[in-house]
């Protein structure tokens, strides 16, 4: 235990000062970044959080104002989808996916997308499945979160893989969605599609979606 | 990822499962990762005043609070799934995103209010409120160790956890250079931890 104490020391004093919260903005990215891809760093992370969770008495509740909560409902799941089932249709197939793959793909569109001060939150849904994915755009880091929230995991031997299409362009693939959150560089400017596919392993081998759409959610507002 | 936890028996992990004190919210939580939205609804209902204190006091705004914890249940919803309630309570996960969330936010503020939010939070002497809070058994336990680090380098620590100070508004506050503030926070840290788990 020692020895192993000793090498990881400044893991641990990193993971530590992480929690603490001291470490400036941009070594504190970096640890952040570190933790989504070092399950150990992570879990250095999470001891340190219980370590100290007994601090979090010092914090006195406030009972929050009433207006808060449909505010969080609403960003959450949305206000009545805004476009009809029609429009979407054709914002699809206009996306240069084919025709083949349009009508393979599942339909009603549900988005759940608020424009927010500092994020854009973004649920990909369809109908026909329990797949659901959960997007979050930091306009201030030019980074979305992407995470598979309820549903299977891809069948063995196949990946869901993350598109980002722009409105009129082509679908850009920005990686696979396994266990885990995926977190890649973007630009998410209204009217741009959010799409999880069903890819052979290791993803597309075109550069395009070669299987199914399975969840998708459109970015709306400003 | 349990394997990497430190074997320290039930003294490590105040928060951890098998305590005495069933943790209601961790069920909330596994029905949240499903998607259910009632369960969501009791977990804001349980959990929304404690969170909205811890934003109020490390913000010292009410309307970025409010802002803040917004997105830190937009966050619970969709990070749910990464609980384990083997690992913390429910509560202590809570307080974690959200103590995260309103770090991230204070960082990417100018230094300069920073400061003055340091001042203002620091002004009230001595050890604070919290300390008459104190009542768990665990927290007991922090407090005897927080007793064993000079009472200005626990000051320090728990300005930073509670408060979110930044190593310069410590360092102003203590008036010692910023890397003498970081070793006293390391080194104190890790005392705190070989403390809690002698």
């Amino acid at each position: 235990m020692n020895g192993e104490a000793e090498i990881h020391e400044g893991d641990d004093g990193l993971a530590a000062e992480y929690v603490l919260g001291t470490l400036p903005r941009v070594d504190r990215a970096a640890a952040a970044a570190r933790a989504r891809s070092d399950a150990r760093f992570a879990a250095r992370i999470a001891d340190w959080e219980i370590r100290l969770a007994p601090l979090n008495d010092g914090f006195a509740p406030v009972r929050a104002p009433r207006t808060l909560w449909p505010q969080i409902e609403a960003r959450i799941f949305g206000a009545p989808a805004p476009r009809s089932r029609l429009g979407r249709w054709s914002l699809f197939a206009g996306l240069g996916l084919g025709a083949g793959l349009a009508a393979a793909v599942v339909l009603t569109v549900l988005p759940v997308l608020r424009p927010i001060p500092d994020a854009v939150i973004a649920e990909l849904v369809a109908e026909g499945t329990d797949l659901r994915v959960a997007a979050r755009f930091e306009p201030r880091f030019g980074v979305i979160h992407v995470t598979r929230t309820a549903g299977p995991a891809a069948p063995e031997g196949q990946d869901y893989q993350f598109w980002v299409i722009a409105e009129g362009g082509a679908p850009v693939p920005l990686g696979l969605l396994r266990e885990g959150e995926l977190a890649a560089p973007t630009e998410v400017p209204p009217g741009t599609v959010l799409a999880v596919s069903l890819e052979p392993l290791g993803g597309s081998p075109t550069g395009q979606p070669t299987g199914p759409i399975l969840v998708t959610a459109t970015i709306t507002g400003s | 990822m349990s394997e990497l936890r430190p074997q320290s028996g039930d003294r490590q992990g105040p928060s951890g499962a098998g305590a005495a004190e069933p943790d209601p919210l961790a069920p909330l939580l596994s029905r949240v990762a499903s998607g259910d939205r009632e369960a969501f609804r009791q977990l804001y209902s349980a959990s929304s005043a404690k969170l909205f204190g811890t934003a109020l006091r490390m913000l010292g705004n009410r309307a970025e609070s409010e802002e803040a914890l917004q997105e830190v249940f937009v966050r619970i919803w969709t990070r749910a799934h990464r609980y384990d309630a083997g690992r913390a309570r429910g509560m202590t996960w809570m307080i974690a995103v959200t103590r995260n969330h309103c770090i991230d936010r204070l960082r990417a503020r100018p230094a300069r209010t920073e400061d003055a939010s340091a001042l203002e939070t620091l002004a009230a002497p001595g050890l604070s409120p919290e300390a008459s809070a104190i009542a768990s058994s665990e927290a007991r336990r922090i407090a005897d160790c927080f007793g064993q680090l000079e009472p200005d380098r626990a000051q320090a620590v728990r300005g930073a956890y509670l408060d979110g100070l930044s190593y310069e508004a410590l360092s102003a506050r203590f008036a010692v250079p910023v890397n003498t503030m970081r070793s006293w926070l390391r080194r104190g840290l890790m005392k705190l931890k070989d403390c809690l788990e002698a």
